[in-house]
């Protein structure tokens, strides 16, 4: 095929040919991969999480009872599901890889539930509970810890539970929706997270309480800004920079077209 | 089983249960209690139960009941743990190993008498925490996952954050 008819537009007549849905579609899917819109490599990426989630999906119906899964569920990294309790997993959620590890869900008694909203994003991220944990919708995690009990090892059964530990019961955790947990930070347990609460990188919270749209910062964390007031501050430093900056304006154009020229060099 | 006890100064009380690797090394002393477990947490990559003494005169004493998941310890100088305790995926480190200048020799003063660790019985130490020289933890305390400890904490106290702040326990019975 000559560069030329791959970039050009289908003609009319081949659009009369084709008369059919699938074919335009493939014309369309070809224009997008020709444009360098999507490469290959990324949409072959995507199929292969799609199918590996349905696997996923499959195999937890066969093989556990109280384990549900919703479809579309894109898997990047491994998934596993441990333990006795029951998990539900909302659709268009998707696994990452985030400090090499997936998804870790362990369950330590048949009572404890887990409940993931619809489109979280979540890499790297470890729920280890005795009473429940909720998730909201459109969660981003990072590589973190969500433990609702001290220790984890008191109910794993293969020994004899402590008097003393048996006391330390697990506590409900929520996380809110369009919530952000950053990189190595952890949610303890009777931890309320609100509606766009941010933990920052290596912080931790236990049993706190966020009045929602805050960052959560510090281990223990003790201060949370509301965001408004942290994006006034970050704009007025902004606004400063960019006065000091004044009159370097950087023209989009020239790089576009530059890239344009070398995509034909290419074809 | 990891465990080379030839040349070693390596006692096991009775009635000892591993349903995970252990590793002893080094070239101190060590000492497990009766009815200990090692094992490890449920869905943790780390599964690996270390115990180091490093040097001849180091010592590493753990108390009866004890059950160890995923823990590291390591000592230069002694580490003493009591009854009925639980550590699960945390380090207990009782010295620096390297001094702060540019040369990372040998830690500056260093004794034995302030680095050594003690911590006390029915202790539970919570995943990722670590523990660090010359703390001395008394009875009953809870530390939570991902505590930082670096200053000592009362008996019956519950331990939390890095730098760790501790509160009395309600639930405290003894």
């Amino acid at each position: 095929m000559k560069p030329d008819e791959i970039t050009t537009e289908p003609t009319d007549e081949d659009r009369e040919l084709s008369g059919q849905m699938v074919l335009p579609m493939l014309e369309r899917l070809r224009r997008v991969l020709t444009r360098r819109e999507i490469s290959l490599g990324y949409l072959a990426s995507i199929i292969f999480a799609c199918i590996r989630g349905a696997l996923c999906i499959v195999w937890y119906r066969v093989t556990r009872k109280n384990v549900v899964i919703r479809f579309p569920f894109m898997v990047y990294a491994p998934v596993k599901i441990l333990g006795p309790g029951s998990v539900y997993i909302d659709k268009e959620c998707s696994v990452f890889y985030n400090c090499f590890e997936g998804l870790t869900i362990v369950t330590l008694s048949p009572e404890t539930w887990v409940s993931i909203g619809k489109g979280c994003d979540l890499g790297g991220l470890t729920v280890r509970c005795r009473d429940s944990v909720v998730f909201g919708d459109k969660v981003m995690t990072a590589s973190c810890l969500v433990q609702d009990v001290m220790l984890v090892s008191t109910c794993d059964g293969t020994g004899k539970v402590m008097s003393m530990a048996e006391s330390i019961n697990g506590r409900r955790i929520v996380i809110g929706d369009h919530a952000w947990l950053c990189a190595s930070s952890s949610v303890l347990q009777g931890a309320v997270l609100r509606q766009g609460t941010v933990m920052s990188a290596g912080s931790s919270i236990s049993g706190g309480e966020s009045k929602g749209n805050d960052v959560v910062i510090g281990n223990p964390a003790k201060r949370m800004i509301p965001i408004d007031k942290l994006l006034r501050l970050k704009g007025t430093l902004h606004e400063r920079r960019h006065s000091a900056a004044a009159g370097q304006v950087l023209s989009d154009e020239m790089p576009a077209a530059g890239q344009a020229h070398r995509h034909r060099q290419k074809l | 089983m990891k465990c080379r006890l030839l040349g070693r100064h390596i006692a096991i009380g009775r009635n000892f249960r591993m349903y995970a690797p252990l590793h002893i090394g080094g070239r101190g002393a060590v000492s497990l209690g009766d009815n200990c477990q090692v094992g490890r947490i449920v869905g943790s990559p780390h599964k690996y139960t270390w115990i180091d003494a490093l040097c001849p005169d180091s010592r590493i004493s753990i108390g009866n009941n004890a059950r160890l998941h995923a823990a590291r310890i390591t000592a230069k100088y002694e580490v003493t743990i009591g009854d009925d305790v639980i550590i699960e995926d945390a380090g207990i480190v009782d010295t620096d190993f390297h001094s702060l200048d540019t040369s990372r020799g040998e830690p500056l003063g260093e004794c034995s008498e302030e680095c050594r660790i003690s911590i006390g019985n029915r202790v539970c130490i919570g995943a990722q925490s670590i523990i660090t020289k010359g703390v001395v933890i008394g009875d009953g305390v809870v530390v939570a996952p991902s505590a930082v400890v670096s200053r000592s904490v009362k008996p019956n106290h519950f331990a939390y954050g890095n730098p760790v702040v501790s509160t009395a326990r309600e639930d405290s019975h003894g």
